[in-house]
């Protein structure tokens, strides 16, 4: 439980209801990762058992199908603030380690937009239980195949069921949401309700909102001076390293050029993934 | 303040977080040992030595990255960051990770990430690295050679999907 991300994102986190379902709902995810496992392990070996090739471009031409659909949403970039080539290899790493796990084990949290996405997680897995399927028939399956494909997919409908009855109602769309994750991101700025739930957007990639880079940059500029007066917990650091240079007032530039300095030297790889809420560093008043 | 303070709480109260913390740590262990098994399977057979050295090429693979994080997040502090290694290595580190965000462990100053982000790029990395294709490599193998297939090189197939399982529900459960 993360009280933190439940503030942030409050329609996507906090679909496991208190109480004594928690265990059983925790036992239907685990068996339903296992039964997909399986599942899919025993579709590609049916097909590398035919043709090595065949499992290649199989994987090869999903892969290309997800990240052409993330490339023509304007989705590419992954939501870790890196730039540049660095930060293009890591998007397209972070995409296809993230793809690469749902298809196999259907990660639950990989449905949130900043990953696969509801709607594209929910299609992908039947996509790949019908997959399995096909690889069987591909492969030239006997009784033992069929039977286990069949009874594993069965029981893996069944346990996805029961866990989407046990969790809070209001949560099931959250499997079927087309919302991308650069709209998440700057829905952060656009419809957090004030200056801490818009602080989130400068800790995500600036790829995903330069469309309101502009109105950002505003805030920023219209906040520096009373923030640096009251101090708030999350100016940070950490998120004065993440922002982009021009966005700071003239007057400012030097001592926030310094933290800048002193934060990338503290933790060249950190500083990308560390995490907000727990950054409590304030930031010393800039004279 | 308030997340520890909850995560604490929670630490204290319930009971299925605590049972889910201890069949984590079994099941880690478990596959590890079920892994070795198999290898050693592989390896005593002339056919299969290849696979064998395929899975092992997996697991050691997963190990170096999994070193790879304790480096990046101690790299700070030696002394602590030989001690997380030492973890690494004797396997306890799925059970020490999943200790660590039950009792609400705080990032520390010398931390890259917090003690969840760990736990899932840990998952993460031993998934791709290690359960997927060791899955796939281990029903392959069991496909083609389904004449000399052992109920024990089919415990290991499960142990490891249940372990897979395991690490899957732990990222999304929240």
């Amino acid at each position: 439980m993360d009280p933190q991300k439940r503030k942030e994102t409050p329609e996507f986190y906090g679909y496991i209801p208190d109480g004594g379902s928690r265990t059983v709902i925790f036992g239907c995810m685990m068996l339903n990762s296992a039964l997909l496992l399986l599942i899919r392990s025993l579709g590609a070996a049916m097909l590398m058992l035919v043709n090595k090739r065949y499992f290649a471009m199989y994987m090869a031409g999903d892969m290309a199908l997800f990240l052409l659909q993330k490339v023509a949403r304007g989705d590419f970039h992954y939501w870790m603030p890196v730039d540049g080539a660095l930060g293009l290899l890591v998007s397209l790493l972070a995409r296809v380690m993230i793809k690469t796990i749902t298809d196999f084990t259907g990660v639950i949290q990989f449905r949130h937009a900043g990953e696969l996405g509801g709607l594209y997680w929910t299609v992908n897995l039947f996509l790949a239980l019908l997959a399995s399927f096909a690889c069987v028939w591909v492969g030239g399956g006997g009784n033992v195949e069929w039977t286990l494909v069949g009874a594993a997919s069965g029981l893996w409908v069944l346990t996805f069921a029961l866990f989407l009855l046990l969790v809070k109602k209001g949560y099931r769309r959250t499997f079927f949401s087309a919302a991308s994750g650069k709209q998440l991101t700057m829905d952060y700025f656009l419809k957090g309700e004030g200056d801490e739930a818009k602080a989130v957007i400068l800790t995500s990639n600036k790829k995903q909102w330069r469309a309101i880079r502009g109105e950002v940059k505003e805030w920023v500029r219209e906040g520096w001076w009373r923030w640096e007066a009251e101090k708030p917990a999350w100016l940070t650091e950490s998120w004065i390293a993440k922002m982009p240079p021009d966005m700071i007032p003239s007057e400012a530039k030097q001592t926030a050029q310094g933290i800048r300095a002193s934060a990338r030297r503290r933790s060249s790889l950190g500083a990308l993934v560390v995490a907000k809420e727990e950054d409590t560093r304030a930031v010393q008043p800039v004279s | 303040m308030l997340n520890v303070v909850a995560k604490r709480l929670l630490g204290e109260v319930s009971w299925g977080l605590k049972l889910r913390v201890t069949i984590g740590a079994g099941l880690s262990i478990l596959d590890m040992a079920t892994d070795i098994f198999v290898i050693v399977g592989y390896m005593g057979k002339e056919e299969a030595k290849g696979y064998g050295w395929s899975l092992l090429g997996m697991v050691v693979a997963s190990m170096v990255l999994q070193l790879l994080i304790v480096f990046v997040q101690n790299k700070g502090k030696p002394r602590v960051m030989a001690k997380e290694m030492l973890i690494v290595m004797t396997l306890m580190k799925p059970a020490i990770d999943a200790g660590r965000v039950a009792s609400g462990k705080q990032m520390e100053e010398h931390h890259a990430f917090d003690a969840k982000s760990e736990l899932v790029i840990t998952k993460c990395v031993e998934m791709i690295a290690e359960s997927v294709p060791g899955a796939i490599l281990q029903l392959y193998v069991l496909l083609k050679q389904r004449e000399t297939v052992s109920r024990a090189t089919v415990g290991s197939v499960i142990v490891s999907a249940m372990t897979t399982g395991f690490s899957s529900a732990s990222i999304s459960f929240e």
